[in-house]
């Protein structure tokens, strides 16, 4: 252990030497092989095994067709065991010495066989089409009178006379009733048509079975491959598990443990600068997750290369890798921000819930976008965990997404996620310094913004509108440029008081960063891609522009403003009144920019309701920029 | 290792100075006593000297060499307690020392037998194995100024070592700092507790408001505030009872201020504060004799570090 260690790059070292102390290591290293041979077993023991759990479990990861489709369209029936192959036996045999008449039984063999010749009669009655198909017919006829004579009238006993009572209804059949009527037990007939090749098919298996079932004893249709795929599957599972939530939670826990018990501080007194102490104080947990995760990366591999399905399977791990990555180092920062005040226990489980609720919303995004809908494909470009599930889904099942741009999308916010990763990790390193000043440079905060205006405008479908992109997109990237602008908000180990803001060239970054997407994403839009399309310029209406300008402004007011200075709860209270009055706002923004709004009693819309109501919209209008920046002047030293 | 503080200063918000203006030249080898009230700037200066922090105007040097051209080059010689440093509790002294020296990049063989001796030096052998959580409060500030010591450090800063400690640990402590100095170590430490820095420091400075008062050898800095302030303490032989108040008639009629009086092993004394030097104090003994009175010792009192401290004080809040 300690020749494996020497390897590791000095930063790391110590975190993780701390991390596997003891008898950690082995501790750790039991547990993970304990897990990998668990994986290993659930596989194959859900692939092979020939119980009734294991099927169900194979059914429904869709590996296997239910046990009665199988039966139905091979005319097998399954016996589970010895004595229900007995039992099975003497029905067949009865079948075959005294027709279906001779079966009085309830078991799987006698429903199989009587569906099967239910069908067949219900087949006669259905007009065939074809040399073929009516000599098909001609043949279950015949099977018939040998096996089930009575079900030759099966369409007199199924008529139905309409329903007096009821004006107008039609007379009908019911064969499955018939069929109970005649024979004393009940079978439900298959759906036949002459038109379904499959419906024919099993019509002709019967007729070369003469009727009757075989029965052979249940096994697994799956072979080794499949129990490998199954295997890969779950530490599939388990590498989105530890990479998503558990290593995201243990690196936040005990960051926040080490900036709520203050031993930070003489680490940062030591030869490691504060980047090598970011990545180092993330290692330590890192490690304890690599040991249970690269087992089960091998697992996964072994899987995957089993079911043949490798490449998506590397799209899989570069969607995780860049989740991990980002999660981990975003989870960190959350730890450092929130330690101070909150205990890591608090920080622990607020970060489980959020995974949770997280994980929730991005796997059902993700199943809905690859499996049914086209135009909401781009939206795995906003939450990985939605590409993930569907990079997943293709490395188990092939086939992959109705769209192809499903993955384009999630390989873009694995991108995303690694250039978000390195502005979260240089935030961090500026936070573990100490130091005064913005978490990210003016340089870092473009970059920032391009990667999130690049994956926006990737979630929406390539065919929309360019004033939909411009408005639909801007509603997008308004949190991650309020998250961008906070770091962009000078700190310092001082009280507010004693700090100054620059508010005036902050709110013009917001500008530049919204400027670009709603005046230069368009132009790039039509001049390289689209130059037929249609740029409606209603879109820059002077009202609609002030309504913009004025809903981005208050915006960046209101994150300077929770940046710079904790907040009371009237503050708070505020603050979310003003952030209600920007989405009005923007809303004005969008109908005068699409045209719905152009009379001048529209500027202030509440003015429809009632004139009060407009007044005090125009009242607010001006009075909530300037309450904004007179409680910036009350809580900080001074604003620029 | 030599440290000095040229002009230094160090603003949060471009406006008010935490310090200012602030110069030192600490000698190599010996133990620095930074003092001054909570808020003084001690830790500012501290963490300035520990590159920690980076000075707003005016250069730290270590031997010489500027501390901001390579700041983790200068970490590697100092050895940094801040103040109110936890330890890692379910790590022991060992295992936190380990951790330590790596977070120092010492090579592993290096490291062991650095750990080993430095544990030995800081009488933790026997709680090597033991979780820090369960150390004495001395213990853990010994495995703390260890840890600082760990990768042999020319420059030891200590911010408020004896902060909570109790009457034993401080003077555990004084011990374990004499043994510091004595393997040649430079050490600055902080203190709002003046005796504990009045016979353990070679120098002091004294701070307040971000701004040095004074600065120098402790003798120094008494002598230089002993100016006609003259301290007697008379031990007298009391026979009949009456000792004190023949003395107390005596001194009534001289410039003399009678400080306290008392008893000390067995004998009376009075501590007076004589307003006119040498002489009149020779006057005034002469007339006690004569008077009956029988002094057996008259020793003047020095001045304390502690009440140096607390004229200055006075005189900048006056």
């Amino acid at each position: 252990m300690d020749k494996l260690l020497d390897k590791l790059p000095a930063f790391a070292l110590p975190f993780v030497t701390r991390s596997l102390r003891g008898s950690r290591a082995k501790r750790y290293l039991v547990f993970s092989a304990v897990l990998t041979g668990m994986t290993m077993i659930i596989g194959l023991w859900i692939a092979l095994g020939a119980g009734d759990f294991e099927r169900e479990m194979r059914t429904s990861l869709d590996f296997e067709t239910p046990m009665y489709e199988r039966e139905r369209d091979e005319l097998t029936v399954l016996a589970m065991d010895a004595w229900q192959h007995r039992d099975y036996e003497e029905s067949r045999a009865v079948l075959e010495r005294e027709g279906l008449a001779g079966l009085a039984g309830h078991d799987t063999y006698t429903s199989t066989a009587g569906t099967a010749l239910l069908t067949a009669a219900v087949a006669l009655e259905k007009p065939a089409y074809g040399e073929q198909h009516r000599a098909l017919q001609l043949q279950l006829r015949t099977l018939l009178e040998r096996r089930a004579p009575e079900l030759l009238e099966v369409r007199k006993e199924a008529y139905h006379a309409a329903d007096e009572d009821y004006p107008g209804s039609e007379p009908y059949y019911d064969y499955d009733e018939a069929f109970s009527l005649s024979y004393g037990f009940y079978v439900g007939h298959d759906y036949f048509e002459w038109t379904d090749p499959e419906a024919v098919a099993r019509m002709q298996t019967l007729v070369e079975r003469d009727g009757i079932p075989e029965i052979e004893v249940y096994s697994s249709p799956l072979g080794l491959e499949h129990a490998l795929g199954i295997a890969g599957m779950l530490a599939g599972f388990v590498l989105m598990a530890v990479g998503t939530v558990l290593a995201p939670i243990l690196v936040a826990v005990q960051q926040a443990q080490e900036r709520n018990e203050n031993t930070l501080m003489p680490l940062t007194a030591t030869a490691l600068n504060p980047r090598e102490l970011a990545l180092g104080l993330s290692a330590g947990p890192i490690a304890v997750a690599l040991i249970f995760v690269v087992p089960q990366l091998g697992v996964f591999g072994l899987g995957a290369l089993a079911m043949g399905y490798v490449v998506p399977a590397l799209g899989f791990l570069g969607v995780l890798t860049g989740a991990s990555v980002l999660l981990t180092l975003g989870a960190q920062l959350v730890g450092d921000l929130v330690g101070t005040k909150r205990t890591p226990g608090i920080v622990g489980i607020a970060l489980m819930v959020l995974a949770v609720a997280t994980w929730s919303f991005g796997a059902t995004l993700g199943l809905e976008a690859y499996e049914y809908d086209r135009d909401i494909a781009g939206l795995v470009a906003l939450l990985p965990h939605a590409g993930m599930t569907g990079f997943y889904l293709t490395t188990w099942y092939g086939g992959g997404s109705s769209s192809g741009y499903f993955y384009l999308a999630a390989l873009a916010n694995a991108g995303g996620c690694l250039v978000a990763a390195h502005l979260v990790l240089s935030a961090l390193s500026k936070r573990i310094a100490g130091r005064s000043g913005p978490l990210l440079t003016r340089g870092q905060a473009v970059a920032g913004a391009l990667t999130f205006i690049l994956l926006a405008n990737l979630a929406m479908p390539l065919d929309a509108e360019i004033e939909m992109r411009q408005y639909i997109g801007l509603g997008i990237l308004s949190v991650p440029f309020i998250v961008l602008l906070m770091a962009r908000v000078p700190l310092g180990d001082t009280a507010p008081k004693l700090r100054s803001v620059p508010v005036m060239p902050l709110l013009g970054e917001l500008g530049a960063w919204s400027a670009a997407q709603f005046i230069l994403i368009p132009l790039v839009y039509v001049g390289l891609f689209s130059p037929e399309l249609h740029w409606d310029l209603e879109v820059f209406h002077p009202v609609g522009l002030v309504w913009l300008t004025w809903s981005i402004a208050v915006t960046g007011l209101i994150a300077i403003r929770l940046a710079s200075a904790p907040n009371k709860i009237l503050s708070n209270v505020w603050l979310a009144f003003c952030a209600v009055t920007v989405v009005i706002a923007f809303v004005h923004a969008v109908l005068w920019g699409v045209g719905e709004f152009n009379d001048i009693d529209e500027v202030f819309a509440m003015a429809e309701l009632s004139p009060v109501l407009g007044l005090l919209q125009a009242a607010l209008a001006v009075w909530i920029p300037i309450s904004l920046v007179r409680q910036l002047r009350s809580v900080l030293g001074g604003i620029r | 290792m030599r440290v000095e503080l040229d002009n230094v200063g160090k603003t949060y918000d471009g406006d008010s100075w935490a310090v200012r203006e602030l110069k030192l030249d600490i000698p190599s080898g010996s133990i620095f006593g930074l003092i001054g009230p909570n808020g003084a700037g001690k830790s500012t200066t501290l963490r300035m000297m520990a590159t920690l922090m980076e000075p707003t105007e005016g250069t730290v040097e270590l031997d010489g060499n500027k501390v901001a051209d390579a700041p983790l080059e200068a970490r590697r010689r100092i050895g940094f307690l801040g103040d109110g440093n936890p330890l890692y509790k379910q790590m022991t002294p060992a295992e936190y020392l380990r951790m330590f020296g790596q977070c120092f990049r010492m090579p592993r063989a290096e490291l062991e037998q650095a750990i080993d001796d430095t544990l030995e030096t800081f009488d933790l052998t026997a709680k090597r194995d033991t979780e820090c959580g369960a150390l004495s409060k001395g213990m853990r500030q010994r495995v703390l100024i260890a840890r600082c010591l760990l990768h042999k450090p020319g420059l030891l800063i200590l911010d408020e070592p004896a902060d909570g400690l109790d009457p034993r640990g401080r003077n555990d402590l004084r011990r374990t700092l004499g043994r510091i100095q004595d393997m040649g170590v430079t050490i600055v430490i902080s203190s709002h507790i003046l005796r504990e820095l009045d016979d353990l420091c070679d120098q002091v400075a004294i701070i307040q408001r971000g701004r040095l008062v004074v600065a120098g050898p402790i003798d120094q800095i008494i002598d230089s505030h002993e100016v006609s302030r003259f301290v007697y303490e008379l031990r007298m032989l009391d026979e009949d009872g009456g000792a004190i108040e023949r003395a107390q008639a005596v001194l009534a009629r001289k410039r003399a201020l009678i400080e306290e009086t008392g008893e000390s092993e067995g004998q009376p004394f009075v501590r007076i504060q004589v307003q006119g030097g040498e002489g009149l104090m020779a006057e005034i003994l002469a007339e006690l004799i004569g008077a009956g009175v029988k002094v057996v010792t008259c020793s003047r009192q020095r001045s304390r570090l502690e009440d140096v401290y607390d004229r200055i004080s006075e005189n900048q809040v006056n």
